[in-house]
Formats: C-alpha cells, sequence, structure tokens
C-alpha cells in the first residue's frame, strides 16, 4: 500500500478539500471511519469503491447534508455547515431525482435564481452540447437525459469544486467522452473536480489522483499511474492450435494460466505489454479481455490489516 | 414563478388550489341555496332538532336550538361549525407534510441544499408559501360567502365572514405548522400526518364536549378549535385574542420546525 503521507500535498498547495479524523456512523448503514483525505485545487480526484463502501457518505458530508460524527471537514477553507460555501460548489446527487413536473429549462431557471448569478445561457449552451432538449418535463425524459440535466445545473454556474456522485451512471459511451471533456475544461479553467465511481475504467479515464475506499475506510490514495500498476485484467485468448503451458506462465505480469486446448486463460496485473507479445508468436483467433473488477483488485492489493475486522 | 423556493412552492400548488376553492365555493353556494327552504319551515326543523342530545348538537357545533333559527346560525353549524375547519386543516397538513418531507421523500432535497440557501430559510419559505394557500383559500371562501349572502338573502354582516374566514386560515395554518414541524423533524409525511389527524380530532372533541361536560372545561383551552371559535364566528364575530393566540402557536410552530430541520442528517 502506498502510504498516505507521501501524498499530502505539500503547504504551497491549497487543499480544496480536507477531511481530518472524520467519522459518520448512522442507523446501520456503515459511513465512513477515521476519514483523512485532502483534495488539491485544480485536480481531478477520482474516488474510487465498491457500491456501499461510503463514497455517497464522503459526498454528503461535504454538502452539509450529514454531520460528522466525529472529526473535522472542511471545504473551500469553510464549514460545510456555512450555506454561502455552496455558491461556489457544483454538486450532481448519485441516486438523482429532479423536480418531474419541471422541464429542465424549469429546473435550470430555479436553481439559478437560488445561486443568484445568472448563469442560465452557460446551461443553454452546455445542455446544446450534451444533446438536450430543455424543454421536455423531467418526467418524460430517459435515465439518461435526467443525468444530462444534473450534470448541466452541476457545471452552468462555473463552481470551484465540482462534487459528482457516480457522474456516468445511466450515460452512453459518447456522451460519457463528452462529459469527461467538459470535466477537463473545467479543471482548465480552475475547477477542482470530486467525482466518485465504483467503475475503475472511469476514474482511469478521468482522474490525476485516485483514493480508494472500501468498507467506510480509506485505504489508498494513489495517482493513476501508480493505479494502474495494479489494474487487473482477465484475458481469455483462442489460438489456431492448442499452445503449450510453460510458454505463457513465464511472461511478466501474467499469473493464474490456465490452458485449454486452443485456449489461453489467464490474469495480468499492470501492463498487458508483455503477453501481447508472447501472444503475437502464434496465430490469434479471438481476444477477449475483461476490465479490471474492482472487488478483486482491492483483494489483491489493499487486504491490509485495517480491513481485516 | 421559479424566483424563489417560496414562489416555486405556490407554483406547485396551483393545481391542488383550483380544486379546493372550486369544492368549498360550491359547498357555500349550496348551503346557501337551501336558505330560503330552511326558513320557510322553521318551526318543524326546530322541533326536530330539540329531540337531539345536546352534546351531539355540541359537536356539530350547534349550542342551542335556537342558534338554528338565524341564518347565522344556520350557515355557522353546516360551515364554520366542523366542514370549513376540516377542509382548511387537512389542506394545511398535506402542505405541510409535503413543505420538507415530501423533498425528502421524492429524493430531491439534496439536489435542492445544494444550492446556496440555508435550512432555515427554507423551512421559512415552504411555511409563508403554505400561509399563502391558506389565505387563497379563505379569500375563495369568503368570497363565496358574500356572493351566496347576495344571491340568497340571508343578512348577515359581512364582517362575520370576514372574521370566519381569518379565524379558518389561521386554524389551518396553526396544523399546517404542525405537519410542518414533524416533517421537518422525523422527514417523513406519515407521522406529520398522523400528528395533524390525531391532534384535530382531539382538540376539535376536546373543544365540542367542554361546551357541554364541565370536567372537561379547564382544559378546553389547550384545544385550537376553542380559539378558532367554531360555533360563535358568525354569530358573536371574532374575538382578537382568540385570533392572536392563534397566529402565536403558528409562529411557534414554524421556530420548531427551523429547530428541528437544522440540527439534523437530512435524507437518511
Amino acid at each position: 500500500m502506498t502510504s498516505m503521507s507521501d501524498q499530502r500535498p505539500p503547504g504551497n498547495i491549497e487543499a480544496v478539500v480536507v477531511f481530518e479524523k472524520v467519522t459518520k456512523s448512522y442507523g446501520k448503514a456503515r459511513g465512513v471511519v477515521d476519514l483523512d483525505l485532502e483534495v488539491r485545487r485544480g485536480e481531478l480526484f477520482g474516488y474510487l469503491g465498491p457500491n456501499g463502501a461510503g463514497k455517497t457518505t464522503t459526498i454528503r458530508l461535504m454538502l452539509d447534508l450529514l454531520r460528522p460524527t466525529s472529526g473535522r471537514l472542511r471545504v473551500l477553507s469553510t464549514d460545510p455547515v456555512d450555506f454561502t460555501v455552496r455558491r461556489r460548489i457544483g454538486y450532481l446527487p448519485g441516486e438523482l431525482d429532479l423536480y418531474e413536473n419541471l422541464t429542465g429549462e424549469d429546473l435550470l431557471t430555479y436553481f439559478d435564481h437560488l445561486r443568484g448569478n445568472g448563469s442560465l445561457g452557460n446551461g443553454r449552451n452546455l445542455a446544446e452540447r450534451l444533446d438536450l432538449d430543455l424543454t421536455r418535463p423531467v418526467r418524460d425524459l430517459s435515465r439518461g437525459n435526467k443525468q444530462k440535466v444534473g450534470l448541466v445545473q452541476a457545471l452552468m454556474h462555473g463552481p470551484e469544486l465540482i462534487i459528482l456522485d457516480e457522474p456516468t451512471a445511466g450515460l452512453d459511451p459518447l456522451v460519457q467522452h463528452e462529459v469527461f471533456r467538459i470535466l477537463a475544461e473545467a479543471r482548465e479553467g480552475g475547477a477542482t473536480v470530486f467525482f466518485s465511481s465504483h467503475v475503475l475504467s472511469d476514474v482511469q479515464k478521468l482522474a490525476d489522483r485516485v483514493g480508494i475506499i472500501r468498507e467506510g475506510r480509506l485505504v489508498a490514495v494513489e495517482r493513476l499511474d501508480e493505479l494502474a500498476q495494479k489494474a487487473l485484467w482477465r484475458f481469455e485468448v483462442t489460438f489456431g492450435r492448442p499452445v503449450p503451458l510453460d510458454e505463457f506462465s513465464s511472461v511478466p505480469n501474467v499469473r493464474d494460466v490456465h490452458i485449454d486446448g486452443d485456449r489461453l486463460i489467464c490474469t495480468v496485473v499492470g501492463s498487458v505489454d508483455a503477453l501481447v507479445k508472447a501472444i503475437a508468436r502464434y496465430e490469434v483467433v479471438n481476444v477477449v479481455s475483461q476490465g479490471s473488477d474492482l472487488e478483486e483488485m482491492f483483494l489483491a492489493h489493499y487486504r491490509g490489516d485495517d480491513l481485516a475486522q | 414563478m421559479l424566483n424563489s423556493v417560496f414562489s416555486k412552492s405556490l407554483r406547485d400548488r396551483r393545481r391542488s388550489l383550483f380544486w379546493w376553492v372550486g369544492g368549498i365555493a360550491a359547498y357555500v353556494i349550496f348551503l346557501d341555496a337551501f336558505w330560503p327552504f330552511i326558513q320557510d319551515q322553521q318551526e318543524e326543523i326546530g322541533e326536530l332538532i330539540d329531540r337531539f342530545p345536546p352534546a351531539l348538537l355540541a359537536v356539530f357545533g350547534v349550542d342551542a336550538a335556537g342558534d338554528l333559527f338565524s341564518a347565522a346560525g344556520y350557515l355557522n353549524s353546516r360551515s364554520f361549525g366542523w366542514v370549513v375547519p376540516m377542509v382548511f386543516t387537512i389542506y394545511a397538513a398535506a402542505l405541510g407534510a409535503r413543505a420538507i418531507a415530501g423533498e425528502e421523500e421524492d429524493n430531491t432535497i439534496d439536489i435542492l441544499l445544494a444550492n446556496p440557501i440555508s435550512r432555515s430559510r427554507l423551512v421559512i419559505e415552504k411555511f409563508a408559501a403554505m400561509a399563502v394557500v391558506m389565505t387563497v383559500l379563505g379569500g375563495a371562501l369568503l368570497a363565496s360567502l358574500l356572493a351566496g349572502d347576495a344571491l340568497f338573502g340571508l343578512g348577515i354582516p359581512a364582517a362575520r365572514y370576514l372574521a370566519g374566514s381569518f379565524s379558518a386560515v389561521l386554524l389551518g395554518i396553526v396544523f399546517g405548522g404542525i405537519a410542518l414541524v414533524v416533517g421537518a423533524t422525523l422527514g417523513s409525511r406519515g407521522p406529520a400526518f398522523g400528528a395533524v389527524a390525531a391532534g384535530s380530532v382531539a382538540g376539535f372533541l376536546l373543544d365540542s364536549l367542554a361546551r357541554i361536560v364541565t370536567e372537561l372545561k379547564p382544559f378546553q383551552k389547550v384545544s385550537p378549535f376553542y380559539y378558532y371559535g367554531s360555533s360563535e364566528l358568525l354569530v358573536r364575530g371574532l374575538n382578537p385574542v382568540h385570533a392572536l393566540v392563534l397566529a402565536l402557536i403558528a409562529l411557534l410552530m414554524l421556530a420548531l420546525a427551523v429547530l428541528g430541520f437544522r440540527k439534523r442528517d437530512v435524507g437518511v
């Protein structure tokens, strides 16, 4: 595990989000435990963890929807209890529900008034980029289009801090790509983006640093290249004829090798380069590779003592 | 209509308010339309009424059979006696319960509170919208009472109608406030409705039975219906002290709702 102290921003870099030993427990649901987290100004921070790990709890604490049981947190150098800080924040909830009887335009108008900063024009531009029809009532929108409305309202007022809970849920890959581009642009404009996901590939496309949360505890904060070293890929290769086992069991980064006649099944950790070069020596009929299963990756890398309870 | 939480809340109630206004206007005109016939048969009805047990009459807002011989007595027992307060209470409870708990149950509270608006202000604006909706309903009630009077010649002074409608609005805001307190504190509408249902039925029975059961007399003043003044509104007019008490209870509810909502986790 990467030592978290290595990842602390040096003093001259402003931390936009700071959690200090924050614990939130409520009811039967697990919250977060002793959470220490710093997000630096101008970074795209991915918050990765399986469903139910505490991602949404972390985010809702930042918005003062939840109050910490213990510990201290600051968002834009402000206690989230101070509602005025939310003028500078854009938020997309994870389980998004909007006012069903309003149109997209109505919703943006309403929130624009509550924020008092005349950003409706920008909202319309964003909607256009996402190919979103603002004239239809929310109740008639598909899940993907609702998600777009949610994104537009989160981004239209040019917030300093953009907090997105599972932003790509329900979006087709093309729109996801556009969303990533919009977020990258926002970052170039000086915004900080904090987004959660349970999908590793989302985080890989977008994040500079990744915080990994499991069972309410932050188990690591890593740069993306460090994380890539730990990604697991499951490969299934079909050859034109049977292949020898020992040819592949010694390939770097490859483990769990099985040969079944002309089929090779194995797991790759980190770079797939060596495997690709090894299989290229034979006639390849088909290659199927499956991205990392997050839970598998956690088990492989983060089965630390702190999780052993 | 989307300038603020207050105006959006009013906008959301446009349709339901239309039906409540229509309903109460139709009811009042219907009552007034029967007055000429009632007047013709005063004596027979009086004999009939005399046979009812006084407790039953009290529950229906009739202090004495004699009340029914006047237009004010007739109309009061059938409107401000219990139908009007019931209508205002039910509608206000729905508004008060929906105000915060509705946003929470619909899961829209997260995205709303992510805007730079304080929780206190949210509660206050929702309360204000509820009070305005009640006032509009009260205005509609007053207008239909005045129209009915002019059409069917009941001859009740306009000030009495104003007194009754005003008192009904205040009573509605009190119960809407109770629903708001429970909904804002617990985050779900069920208990908010429950509190108003239990509170209004108990308060109503306490107030009406205390008029005939002397043992209950000391407790009558606990009931909002005592200050509402069901039996006397069209007969004696408004008691300004009682109206003030209702207004103060409503403000107390607003304060409790703010306190209840400010300190807790939202949407859990």
